[in-house]
């Protein structure tokens, strides 16, 4: 008998340590990236899970919602109605000065927007550890989606950078956001073109670092200033919007200046996001927001 | 013990699947509780032999591939957690609150410790660590100690598919 409890002991610890011993291997491994496709198994397993926990999910809070929605559309209804007609009276003004848009634009020599292939794509499961960010979205390889692609999003008519692709499956694939503690982007300023590093401190609660700007770029910084995609020996494009600059820290024992910037993206609010998965350069550092 | 790892291998991945997807709804401060690591060390706790040590070795690999982890962090920690909770199997009884309180908050600091220590191979922007000194650890601890009581609860529901009958539980 008690030569079975010891066997028992024995068999513990020759069990976890091989586990722990393999498990460490296999990081050392991953982290070299000499593997990639036991993640790609997973990911298109567990995504395929995390869809139909996601549409569950999605189908409730949609009917509970639907509800109280109802009632609103009625009373929107109405209002609606009396809009319409003031609309018929913009609509009439909106052509005109459309028209002079274009003209406009051609006369300052700006080339009409660049259009990049993009595929919209859904959120459809978070990272559970509290470490990373991470998402995962429903599309993958099959979709055009390569490791690395860049995710933009749209909000309140802003286009703004979400973050990269770091891991594609088939059907599915984990995005890195910028507020991630792993994210670092390089970064001009729009309006005085100094340039510097943002890193994400792990949460969309709190805003993102912007370090390494040049000391004499302060006279030049301004709150609100916008933060864009410098491009610069990064997988990013330039131009991309990524946020406004919401504080600046000026320490005398610091050679350079740290800004805190607010996403131009509200990420609490996210829901459905762009991959850009041609090789289309963003034609403009404004599109959408002036 | 291999009919109890399967069904707790399956309840782990149940359980990391609701974390990435519904927990997200009640997440405070941005950080969601670990219900992983609660199954995970209930599981190791009452089993003698070392189905935790296997199902967290298992499972890990599939929250890393959801997650930015590199793959194997996972494994490696929830293996670490599982064999140090093992090791108490059998050594004492557990009541309905206090002990299981007590359990979620040790394995969470257990769980920051271990990654610690698989950050001292690797370079910061490779694996990222928790620092005791941010909230997003102590919520997480606060947040696993105050579910585990409840998820004990639950747990000792389905012992009977969970835990390899033994004469020590």
């Amino acid at each position: 008998m008690r030569n079975n409890e010891k066997l028992t002991v024995r068999i513990r610890f020759v069990l976890s340590a091989s586990l722990l011993v393999i498990s460490f291997l296999v990081l050392l491994f991953s982290t070299r990236s000499l593997t990639g496709v036991p993640e790609r198994i997973g990911i298109s397993i567990i995504s395929f899970f995390q869809t139909g926990f996601s549409r569950v999910s999605l189908f409730i809070s949609r009917s509970i919602a639907s509800i109280s929605e109802l009632r609103i559309l009625e009373q929107k209804y109405e209002e609606l109605l009396a809009r319409t007609d003031q609309l018929r009276l913009i609509e009439r003004d909106f052509s005109i000065i459309k028209n002079e848009n274009i003209a406009l634009k051609e006369q300052l020599g700006f080339s009409a927007d660049l259009s990049y292939e993009h595929v919209a794509a859904q959120i459809i499961g978070k990272d559970p550890s509290n470490l990373y960010s991470s998402f995962v979205l429903n599309k993958g390889i099959q979709d055009g989606i390569t490791k690395n692609s860049i995710v933009i999003a749209y909000q309140d008519g802003i286009e703004g950078l979400v973050g990269r692709v770091i891991e594609v499956s088939p059907h599915a694939c984990l995005v890195l956001p910028i507020y991630d503690a792993s994210a670092f982007i390089a970064i001009r300023l729009q309006q005085s073109r100094y340039e510097g590093l943002i890193v994400g401190q792990g949460t969309n609660n709190q805003n993102l670092l912007a370090r390494y700007i040049k000391k004499r770029a302060l006279p030049t910084l301004g709150f609100g200033d916008l933060i864009v995609t410098s491009g610069l020996q990064s997988i990013y494009p330039s131009g991309l919007m990524v946020g406004r600059v919401m504080n600046i820290i000026d320490l005398p024992y610091m050679t350079s200046l740290e800004l805190e910037v607010e996403p131009v993206i509200d990420f609490d609010r996210l829901e459905y996001v762009f991959i850009i998965t041609g090789s289309a350069a963003i034609s403009t550092e404004f599109r959408g927001y002036q | 013990m291999i009919k109890s790892s399967i069904f707790g291998f399956a309840l782990m991945i149940v359980v990391i699947i609701v974390q990435s997807t519904w927990l997200q709804a009640i997440s405070v401060y941005s950080v969601v509780p670990d219900l992983t690591l609660i199954v995970l060390i209930y599981i190791s706790f009452k089993n003698i032999q070392p189905q935790g040590q296997i199902i967290g070795f298992l499972s890990g690999f599939f929250h890393d591939s959801i997650s930015a982890f590199p793959l194997g962090t996972t494994s490696f920690v929830k293996t670490a957690i599982a064999f140090t909770f093992n090791l108490f199997s059998g050594k004492f009884y557990i009541d309905r609150i206090v002990i299981p309180f007590l359990f979620g908050l040790v394995a969470t600091v257990f769980k920051a410790i271990y990654i610690e220590f698989l950050q001292l191979f690797f370079a910061e922007h490779i694996l990222l660590s928790y620092s005791f000194f941010s909230k997003t650890l102590w919520i997480e601890v606060l947040y696993n100690a105050v579910l585990s009581p409840p998820i004990f609860f639950l747990l000792g529901l389905f012992q009977k598919i969970l835990i390899k009958s033994d004469k020590y539980q």
